[in-house]
């Protein structure tokens, strides 16, 4: 089976190969944001199991709303650290206490 | 049959498992009403609650989701003209114009009451027809299933609008990551580069999550803060109209045959492997066209059109639920995902399923019979809300919907590995979706991956002929079926190919 999708796979590059026409530039992507958000999300598995679902997940969802719509007035910067507390909080209490479902402890905060 | 049924609505009505049915449902139709949300991406949000869950209650949870996923969707198509999920596409073309023209309450409600119905329709088929076909599962050996697998990946790949090259390299693809691991009978590690981290090979369910709801995000964020390009005027603040719901019905009554008709599309395409929602609203919208007496009217609001695809939409998750339950096979990614909760939980999905855990599965249905009045009390209060539902912004979203897809792989066994898998994936999916390769038969490939080797390896050890797989009856059926079924694709594209008059075909 492996051997037949190497083959699929060559057979499909051989054949591909001279037909690459790309469709030109149509509507124009955000593809900047795309990786700002790869980044971010990046960064949280790998502080995840050192600062802890809570301390991270408070962060992160912080973070990526900042990068996708950047809050202007006070009051939009509040609405965003409001849902990041809350995302951490109520996803903490749901899972570990209602649910029995264990997250990640933090290696340097033990939290 | 009737009595087991009779007990699975009396279980289910219990707190215990109407509790997360009524909460699954209700997440279902928010999930499902929010553009760019997908029925399977808040079905992986569902997912790591039920962990915690008994059995049932998970998958009533589930099964919650889907029908009222399948459902919200129409609230964005009639209120802002983009459907809420892909399985609402074709009630866009009708059921926005019908708003415009002043009707939105109607167009909703039409909507809603035409899925309830398809829905229960559909549960009919579900509950007298998954019995038989498990029972021909069962008569099935390994040379049998082993067809029966090629002939769906088959189907599959050729039914994608993309090219067939694309569509049987996606289910290779799919394939090659289950090879990945030891394999299931002869314990021989294979692809693990003598790493302790991939020995195991890829657990399936954080792949799904990555490919589906990661990659998924990834490319909605494209959209965002880009050049606002789009042309829909939506109906902000729009008050629904005053209509009654016996109206409503009476109208969808007056048309039994389209009801039906629509209801065995969806049913069918339901019951194939991987097709899914979207391609049965769109089929159904078709055939609406085809039989109607007024086709001339449709796209401007005929309420033919919603009817068709509202009701094969809903009659999808039971052809869905009943490809997983006789066969053991996910008919979309949905039932993929209810298919890894049951293993979570170590239930044996296949044809002895219904057999083995009668409770479970008229539990299963009593769940999707009882989910379409959950959803329409859901849909009653909260739709003068609706319309700020849908408005909700990704920039808030996306975060939150991420946090639930890293805690349901993580929470699968405790460890970061399948978090780095689900990453892994998730960029994996999206290099995928960004060269055009389409996601369904991967996702084919990757769940019948270790069940198509397992039967292989049988049929062969049973008896060493490869010419079994020709000479018996039922398997060689299928698999001169999966040829044809290439062989029409290929037909298809080329004559797709001739009438667009493009230089040479590329194979």
């Amino acid at each position: 089976m492996a051997v037949a999708s190497a083959l699929l796979v060559l057979q499909d590059l051989m054949k591909r190969a001279p037909v690459t026409v790309e469709a030109g530039d149509m509507p124009r992507r955000n593809y900047r944001l795309v990786v700002i958000a790869f980044a971010i999300v990046g960064g949280y598995v790998a502080l995840l199991p050192l600062l802890g679902f809570r301390v991270a997940t408070l962060l992160f969802v912080g973070a990526l709303q900042a990068a996708l719509g950047r809050p202007r007035t006070m009051r939009q910067w509040l609405v965003v650290a409001a849902i990041a507390v809350g995302t951490a909080l109520v996803s903490y209490f749901v899972f570990e206490r209602y649910l029995l479902v264990l997250l990640p402890r933090g290696a340097w905060t033990g939290f | 049959m009737l009595d087991l049924l009779a007990n699975g609505l009396v279980n289910i009505a219990q707190w215990k498992y109407l509790l997360p049915l009524f909460a699954g449902t209700f997440i279902g139709v928010i999930g499902g009403s929010l553009p760019g949300v997908t029925i399977t991406m808040t079905v992986i949000v569902v997912l790591p609650f039920t962990y915690g869950l008994d059995p049932l209650a998970g998958l009533a949870a589930m099964t919650g989701v889907y029908v009222g996923g399948s459902t919200g969707g129409l609230i964005a198509c009639c209120l802002l003209g983009i459907p809420g999920s892909p399985a609402s596409i074709a009630t866009t073309f009708d059921g926005f114009p019908m708003s415009r023209n002043g009707e939105p309450g109607r167009a909703i409600w039409l909507g809603v009451w035409a899925s309830v119905w398809g829905g229960l329709l559909g549960a009919l088929f579900l509950v007298f027809l998954t019995g038989p076909l498990a029972a021909i599962a069962l008569e099935f050996g390994p040379w049998e299933y082993f067809s029966l697998f090629v002939l769906a990946m088959a189907m599959v790949a050729g039914l994608t609008e993309a090219s067939l090259l694309k569509g049987l390299l996606s289910t290779a693809i799919g394939l090659l990551i289950t090879v990945v691991g030891h394999d299931p009978i002869g314990s021989v590690p294979r692809f693990t580069f003598g790493s302790e981290f991939i020995g195991g090979g890829f657990p399936f369910l954080p792949v799904l999550i990555g490919i589906f709801a990661f990659a998924q995000i990834m490319t909605d964020l494209e959209k965002l803060n880009g050049p606002r390009g789009q042309p829909v005027e939506s109906l902000a603040g729009v008050k629904l109209e005053r209509f009654s719901h016996l109206k409503v019905n009476l109208e969808i009554f007056r048309q039994p045959f389209l009801l039906a008709w629509s209801t065995i599309v969806g049913l069918i395409i339901g019951i194939l492997p991987a097709i899914g929602g979207s391609a049965s609203s769109v089929m159904a919208y078709d055939q609406a066209k085809k039989f109607s007496k007024t086709p001339e009217r449709f796209g401007k609001g005929h309420p033919e059109g919603i009817i068709a695809s509202e009701a094969s939409n809903n009659a999808n998750v039971s052809g869905s639920l009943m490809t997983i339950m006789a066969f053991g096979i996910p008919g979309d990614a949905v039932t993929a995902v209810m298919l890894g909760a049951m293993t979570i939980h170590g239930i044996q999905s296949g044809p002895l399923f219904i057999s083995q855990n009668p409770d479970l599965a008229y539990g299963i249905y009593a769940a999707y019979i009882l989910a379409h009045p959950c959803m329409l009390l859901i849909c009653v209060v909260l739709m003068p809300l609706m319309l700020r539902v849908t408005s909700v912004r990704m920039a808030v979203l996306a975060p939150v919907v991420l946090v639930l897809c890293v805690v349901g792989a993580y929470a699968l066994n405790n460890t970061m590995q399948s978090v780095y898998v689900l990453l892994l994936f998730g960029v994996v999916g999206y290099v995928l979706v960004k060269l055009g390769f389409p996601l369904a038969p991967l996702i084919l490939g990757l769940i019948l991956g270790d069940q198509i080797e397992i039967n292989l390896v049988r049929a062969i050890m049973t008896d060493p002929s490869p010419w079994l797989f020709l000479t018996r009856p039922i398997s060689g059926g299928l698999l001169v079926a999966a040829a044809l079924s290439v062989a029409l694709a290929i037909w298809q594209h080329l004559r797709h190919q001739n009438r667009v008059a493009e230089e040479e075909p590329d194979f």
